[in-house]
């Protein structure tokens, strides 16, 4: 027998892929840390603790590289996991109504001037977090039948509670004053510009959770991804496997957006510029997503702090208008074809 | 004989649909089985339940003597193996990640595939001559090819028993003896197969037993003589057939062609 290299993934590419990501990653937290409309003195920040290059790094730009690392890499893995999820390398996070059900909990916390906080968590996170994880609940028991979960019907059900949920948003928001109106705006432009560390404190548990949850779940991805009854006669169990990537993909979702509003392009284009560099191997995929993700939001917000200064660019302008042009030039050059597989 | 797989009154219905009433065969070790019968006689919907990816309204499939219904989808996928009529992969796997998930079941959730299931994987595609597609995009493979990656897919399973539904429609004839001679050299080897086919030449020219089925139920169950008489095809298929021998002994099942009676 002529003797055939069979390709598989092996830890020997893993671990370098993770390696080399990684400190691309740690690069470009550096660069956000140092980069900004105001020079720092990285050596000064760390002889003089109380010096004001110290507050800058530990206080203003630090707090903004953790939040955007953990953003971008939380909302890269959850839109991968969903492609493979739904089969359709269209969606991305917010694809099944978890956008438009953190958006209504924000606005109703900001119609309500609601300003209690509840263990150190504002009411607005809360309320966005709350109605994004019953958005998903609502979404997934309309889609669910018996023992399957129908792709297709739990796409329709999270678009079409997406614009449900949008009609009610555009009602309240017509009923809110000028102020209330200008909070809603930006909050929907979604930014990482947070405040000290705790909605970094606060997102962090569910979104590790969830990411480790996804990762867990590399395999069966894998097989979700080349279809459900393939998946199943090699094994997997289908309905299981679709609701803990439903559960882990929402979980990371919902503690970004309640905290940073929703950024958008970042989950779809990241996993795609990940498969393109990559291939569909679930297990390399999300680690190499996450890191690029991470890296990528970093950045991002290190060019919408320093581009028309003293002015601070929405990150998700950012995102798009830097993310959208590379992404198409990347398209060009692989063919859809290829891209899209089956489509 | 104590039979591998067992259906056992297995009765299926979707909403008010009855699809399968009351079915009972069993399957030996090493039999190549063909599930014959009409478009909607409950073909599709029988092999799925005996490879446990549906359960049955009522009755128990038993393999070796196991209910089905007590065992994980993962033990089950080591011992059965299915290949749907069509599959669509959404994202561009290559040919060898492909095959290659058919080891799942055998791994451990964390597991990478090690040399012993590279060479499994590797004897798969040999034996379907897909080798040479390796390197290639399983998105870009025509009709057979992928038919015949998708069988390795299922080998790599190592599994005991393989289901197939419709594997050579879609297939020109070149590509539906290929499948064929595959599945019989795998036969040969001890793997026990079931498969639904369309074509009634290829069910009676390559299988050992047929299993015809009528509006959900058994009209017929034996040698491929016993079972494709003309009476019982043309009130089966509602259409006058017509049984044309050869000397050495093959039979065909062609349609009785009236033309001109229209007239």
């Amino acid at each position: 027998m002529r003797r055939q290299r069979i390709v598989a993934l092996t830890r020997r590419r893993l671990a370098v892929t993770t390696a080399t990501l990684a400190l691309a990653a740690a690069l470009s937290a550096a660069a956000g840390i140092l980069l900004g409309p105001v020079h720092i003195d990285w050596r000064a920040a760390l002889a003089d603790p109380a010096g004001i290059d110290a507050t800058i790094v530990f206080e203003t730009r630090l707090p903004r590289v953790v939040m955007g690392l953990l953003a971008g890499s939380g909302l890269s893995v959850a839109g991968l996991a969903i492609q493979a999820l739904l089969k359709n390398p269209l969606a991305e996070p917010f694809t099944l109504g978890i956008s438009s059900g953190a958006s209504l909990g924000a606005i109703l916390a900001i119609r309500f001037g609601l300003d209690l906080e509840i263990a150190g968590i504002g009411a607005l996170p809360l309320l966005s977090f709350l109605a994004s994880l019953a958005t998903v609940g609502i979404v997934y028991a309309l889609a669910r039948q018996g023992t399957a979960l129908p792709v297709s019907t739990l796409l329709l059900a999270g678009v079409t509670l997406s614009f449900f949920f949008g009609a009610v948003i555009l009602f309240i928001h017509y009923l809110s004053d000028y102020g209330q109106s200008y909070r809603f705006v930006r909050w929907m432009m979604g930014a990482i510009d947070v405040a000290g560390y705790g909605p970094a404190i606060s997102a962090a548990p569910l979104l590790v959770l969830g990411v480790l949850m996804l990762f867990s779940l590399a395999r069966p991805l894998n097989l979700l991804a080349a279809g459900d009854l393939f998946a199943a006669s090699r094994g997997v169990d289908v309905l299981a496997a679709q609701r803990w990537v439903f559960v882990g993909a929402s979980l990371i979702t919902g503690a970004i957006i309640s905290v940073c509003g929703p950024i958008g392009f970042v989950g779809l284009i990241v996993p795609h510029v990940t498969r393109l560099l990559f291939g569909s191997d679930h297990r390399l995929l999300l680690p190499a997503a996450a890191l690029i993700g991470a890296a990528f939001l970093v950045l991002c917000d290190a060019v919408a702090r320093i581009a028309v200064p003293p002015l601070e660019i929405p990150v998700g302008v950012v995102t798009a208008m830097l993310g959208g042009p590379y992404f198409l030039f990347l398209l060009r050059k692989a063919r859809a074809r290829v891209l899209f597989g089956g489509f | 004989m104590s039979a591998l797989l067992e259906v056992d009154g297995v009765s299926f219905s979707y909403g008010t649909a009855t699809t399968l009433r009351n079915i009972s065969f069993a399957v030996g070790s090493n039999d190549l089985l063909a599930l014959i019968g009409p478009n909607g006689s409950g073909k599709s919907t029988l092999l799925r339940i005996a490879a446990g990816l549906m359960r049955p309204d009522s009755g128990v499939v038993r393999l070796a003597g196991a209910s089905l219904a007590s065992l994980s989808r993962r033990a089950i996928a080591r011992r059965i193996a299915f290949v749907p009529q069509e599959t669509t992969v959404a994202f561009p796997f290559g040919v060898g990640e492909i095959v290659m998930m058919g080891r799942y079941p055998h791994l451990s959730a964390f597991g990478f595939e090690g040399e012993r299931d590279a060479q499994v994987a590797r004897e798969a595609m040999a034996a379907t001559e897909t080798l040479h597609l390796a390197d290639r995009s399983f998105a870009e493979l025509s009709g057979g090819e992928k038919q015949r990656v998708l069988i390795a897919a299922a080998l790599a399973q190592e599994p005991e028993i393989l289901v197939l539904d419709e594997p050579t429609s879609s297939l020109d004839l070149h590509h539906q003896v290929g499948i064929f001679r595959t599945l019989l050299r795998a036969n040969e080897r001890g793997l026990t197969i079931i498969a639904a086919l369309h074509d009634l030449n290829l069910a009676a020219g390559y299988c050992s037993r047929l299993m015809l089925l009528d509006s959900g139920a058994i009209a017929a169950i034996g040698a491929p003589r016993d079972v494709l008489t003309e009476t019982r095809l043309a009130a089966v298929y509602r259409t006058a057939v017509r049984l044309l021998g050869l000397p050495d002994g093959a039979f065909f099942v062609v349609p009785k062609y009236q033309r001109g009676s229209a007239t």
